[in-house]
């Protein structure tokens, strides 16, 4: 039994270094989820969200990510997303003008626009600007 | 022998060409360092993303997903990254002769049809003068190398691989070594290839959420993106080593054939100074 583990977090851009981690808290595609230590091996696809890291003696620390996977194995967690934003490096003007965009282009529908994926471009704004805003989606 | 005026101007000439060689260094050298600090940040999302899919498919024969689909190696289709600019050594000529021999293998092994996807101008060139079949043409594509780019041609070839326009998909690209090395590299896209490294795998007791086949398409398609970004990436890098090494040597040469330059200009203007010294004295002996 242990109390931590090693979580990675990386994107195509970069690599964030490895925390020790307590608990951490991520958009699954079926829900969030915790892992805890000694969590069982396991495969996830993730969803835009928010993930909240409990790292070891530190206060708990809020990103937003865009869709990607999780790969839990042996007390190692590694999190692939395609974006990995800190809460505190978001630009809240910013987020809110591209979930407004999002927003617009859903409520002016043509012909070609691809509805399945500006409903995703919505959600991803909106977890976006609630990480933002330090509204936590996540309870705890 | 050539004039001194001559001499002198084609030193200056040699001269703004070795300015224009040098800025052309600095600058590769500058985006390169960007490049390769770029491939190197990206690594590491690679390798997890590739343990996650050899771990998946590891141990289990029922996988049915259209990306790996086997069959006969009919049609194939290269997407060839290149740069968009020359002057950079023998990269892009190397890249041509890498390609030129790859299509003539697959001809010869009873390929019915081998067509381009031209991801750069270069490559574009390559498919005109070898009267190849293009897929698409697309230019500025390596200089974005970002994830983006790496995904609207994923979906592209992802595309045409599951209509069955193609049996295989290659990805040409340069593979970056260090900034003085640079070969061309052919690798298979689709059907993603599942030889490497699944011996490691006893994946049978990993929970997977939303479940194995809801999961492995996206999850294929992905690696082959990551895949696509790594090359592009490789390629950028490779294109801006190879342009800085060139452009270097060329500043050198430009350096040595000034040397030589000056040395014949002050010669020549020796020498008319000696005939003119020559002229006068002896028109001032004539006098005595």
């Amino acid at each position: 039994m242990t109390n931590s583990f090693e979580l990675k977090i990386l994107s195509p851009n970069r690599a964030l270094p490895s925390i020790k981690a307590k608990a951490v808290v991520l958009p699954g595609v079926l829900g969030y989820m915790t892992v805890l230590p000694d969590h069982a091996a396991m495969i996830a696809e993730l969803e835009a969200g928010e993930v909240v890291i409990e790292a070891q003696g530190a206060a708990s620390e809020h990103f937003f990510i865009t869709g990607g996977y999780v790969e839990v194995d042996h007390n190692r967690v590694s999190v692939l997303a395609d974006v990995v934003e800190n809460a505190k490096d978001i630009n809240l003007a910013k987020a809110e003008e591209t979930l407004r965009a999002a927003q617009a282009k859903l409520t002016t529908l043509s012909p070609e626009t691809d509805v399945e994926q500006a409903n995703r471009d919505l959600r991803a704004a909106e977890a976006r600007v609630s990480v933002a805003k330090g509204i936590s989606q996540v309870k705890g | 022998m050539a004039s001194l005026k001559d001499i002198k101007t084609r030193i200056g000439s040699v001269k703004s060409t070795q300015k224009i060689t040098n800025a052309m260094k600095l600058v590769s050298a500058a985006k390169f360092a960007r490049a390769s600090h770029a491939a190197e940040a990206a690594r590491p999302y690679a390798k997890a993303l590739d343990k996650i899919v050899s771990k998946l498919l590891a141990g289990k024969a029922e996988l049915k997903s259209p990306l790996l689909r086997e069959s006969e190696e009919k049609k194939i289709l290269v997407l060839m990254l290149a740069p968009d600019r020359g002057l950079c050594g023998g990269l892009n000529s190397n890249m041509a002769k890498a390609v030129a021999a790859f299509i003539r293998e697959k001809t010869a092994k009873g390929a019915t049809r081998v067509d381009l996807y031209a991801a750069g101008r270069r490559a574009t060139l390559f498919g005109k003068k070898n009267n190849l079949q293009f897929k698409a043409q697309a230019e500025k594509v390596v200089e974005k190398a970002n994830v983006d780019t790496a995904r609207l041609l994923t979906k592209d070839v992802v595309d045409a691989f599951v209509s069955g326009e193609y049996d295989r998909v290659y990805v040409a690209y340069t593979y970056f070594k260090s900034a003085l090395d640079q070969t061309p590299q052919i690798d298979q896209l689709l059907p993603v290839p599942l030889n490497q490294s699944m011996a490691e795998g006893n994946g049978s007791d990993v929970i997977v959420e939303p479940g194995l086949n809801a999961l492995l398409d996206k999850l294929l398609e992905r690696k082959i993106a990551t895949n696509l970004f790594a090359a592009l990436l490789s390629t950028l890098a490779s294109e801006h080593g190879a342009r800085m090494t060139a452009m270097d040597s060329a500043t050198n040469n430009a350096r040595e054939v000034i040397k030589k330059l000056t040395l014949q200009y002050n010669r020549a203007r020796q020498a008319a100074i000696t005939k003119e010294l020559i002229e006068i004295i002896s028109g001032a002996e004539a006098l005595n």
